[in-house]
């Protein structure tokens, strides 16, 4: 029954104390603010608990929730929020994060084993490179890049999420494409 | 709907590249864009720069994150939030009584109470404490007023005992004397030791005179006298009739002790203010006036 509701009839409910109303907000939506938590912090222990914090500040703030904007897009803006804060507060240490050759070394292991060694190791490099490019981005266009790539989002939820014409959303995907490809050609790196 | 736009290598199908890389056409507008894309070299270049950058990103994805196991999210159900709007609209309606109410709550009560307590004992406190600050001075001058009143009262009540000096005559009446004054000190005070000398040299006693006012006047300018020298053997310091119309305070306190005649004969000796010869002239006019 609760998951017939929509977001908004679900945050109501939790409103008037139903903690199944809520549990279903975050059964929908966990994945994705994971997602978008990763995608902007690129750590999966800071992206969990950004992810985790996200949820229970929506949770201490449901009576200020208006039903002016959708519920997605409340969640984001928290999300997004809660990214934002920890990259500020972690700078330093997430600049480093970046530069480590531990994570590459990893995932060679995670990486299929009938790939060379050589491609793997091109492999890295442009993983490498793509990732320090959406990082370079501007907050609002890769929060739209993440939330298109990582959370598979549509263009509409997008939009409703962002509180964004969709005519602006799409010209801002498109803007941070040009973005990473102009980073990635300075970079030297062939991209595929 | 791309037809006026073939060809144009400035052509900015943005919205429309965008679309079709994340396949979100509709099936008509996939192949119209399509077509344009036939002769938009353009349109192509980016398509497939695009293309291979989402390819990149997807594969950033797929290795750091579709692995990862999802977030547990934990929230504690909390019934008593206060974040129900039903209680924000009861608080605004509180009434000015029920805010009087509250106001006299027992914990303002204990509070007030403690707060009155704290600063009673702190005006008690400071009191004690500048009492003990001045109280040597204020001992010294209390003992110094209350040697002034007794002076003044002395004065003043001398003209209306002139009984005791007239006791004091003959030598025979010294036991008796001392017997009547010993238990007093005020009043053994105001005796007359030049009376006494007096007498026992003269063996005449001395008239009881309450009738002229002149003579009166000379009793009591005498006692203070008197009473100023009856005080010089107990306290080493002589005090004239001057310093007692000054009110200047003396050097010592008072002992409360019975004189002894001795005293007064030992005074005699160094008591240069009074001749005996005025006190016999006042003792004969005294008899002349009778």
């Amino acid at each position: 029954m609760v998951s017939e509701l929509t977001d908004e009839q679900l945050v109501k409910l939790a409103v008037n104390e139903n903690p199944n109303a809520f549990g279903e907000i975050v059964t929908r939506w966990e994945r994705k603010i994971f997602a978008l938590c990763f995608g902007m912090l690129n750590r999966e222990d800071e992206a969990k608990d950004a992810a985790q914090d996200t949820f229970i500040a929506a949770y201490k703030n449901l009576s200020r929730f208006r039903g002016e904007a959708k519920v997605s897009s409340w969640l984001h803006r928290i999300a997004v929020n809660q990214c934002l804060t920890r990259k500020r507060r972690d700078k330093t240490r997430s600049e480093s994060y970046l530069d480590e050759s531990d994570s590459a070394e990893e995932r060679v292991f995670i990486a299929p084993k009938n790939k060379t060694p050589s491609r793997l190791a091109e492999k890295n490099e442009r993983l490498v490179a793509v990732r320090q490019a959406v990082n370079s981005l501007p907050v609002d266009l890769k929060q739209v890049v993440i939330m298109k790539e990582f959370e598979e989002m549509t263009f509409q939820e997008i939009s409703d999420a962002m509180d964004l014409p969709l005519s602006t959303v799409k010209s801002r995907l498109y803007t941070a494409l040009k973005q990473l490809r102009m980073k990635l050609e300075r970079t030297s790196l062939e991209v595929v | 709907m791309f037809d006026s736009r073939k060809n144009n290598s400035n052509c900015s199908f943005s919205e429309e590249v965008i679309s079709y890389i994340y396949d979100e056409f509709t099936d008509s507008q996939k192949s119209e864009f399509e077509s344009h894309l036939v002769n938009c070299t353009n349109c192509t270049d980016e398509i497939a720069s695009f293309g291979a950058i989402r390819t990149s990103i997807q594969d950033w994805k797929s290795s750091d994150f579709d692995n990862l196991a999802l977030p547990n999210i934990n929230i504690e159900f909390e019934p008593n939030r206060e974040s129900v709007p039903v209680v924000e609209t009861n608080t605004v309606q509180v009434g000015w009584l029920e805010r009087l109410n509250n106001l006299f709550s027992p914990v303002f009560l204990k509070t007030a109470t403690g707060f009155a307590a704290i600063v009673l004992m702190l005006t008690f406190g400071w009191f004690l404490f500048s009492s003990y600050q001045n109280g040597s001075e204020n001992i010294a001058e209390d003992k110094s007023n209350q040697i002034d009143t007794r002076k003044t009262v002395e004065t003043q009540e001398k003209p209306i005992e002139p009984e005791k000096v007239e006791i004091v005559g003959t030598e025979d009446n010294d036991s008796d004397l001392r017997k009547q004054e010993a238990p007093e000190s005020e009043i053994a005070v105001q005796t007359n030791p030049k009376r006494q000398e007096t007498a026992t040299k003269s063996t005449r006693p001395v008239r009881k005179n309450n009738k002229n006012s002149e003579s009166k006047n000379r009793v009591t300018r005498k006692n203070k006298v008197i009473v100023a020298n009856n005080r010089k053997p107990k306290v080493n310091n002589k005090i004239n009739e001057k310093d007692l119309i000054d009110n200047k305070k003396p050097n010592t306190v008072v002992i409360d002790k019975a004189p002894s005649l001795s005293d007064f004969a030992i005074e005699d000796t160094t008591d240069e203010d009074i001749n005996l010869t005025d006190i016999f002239e006042e003792v004969e006019e005294d008899d002349s006036d009778d």
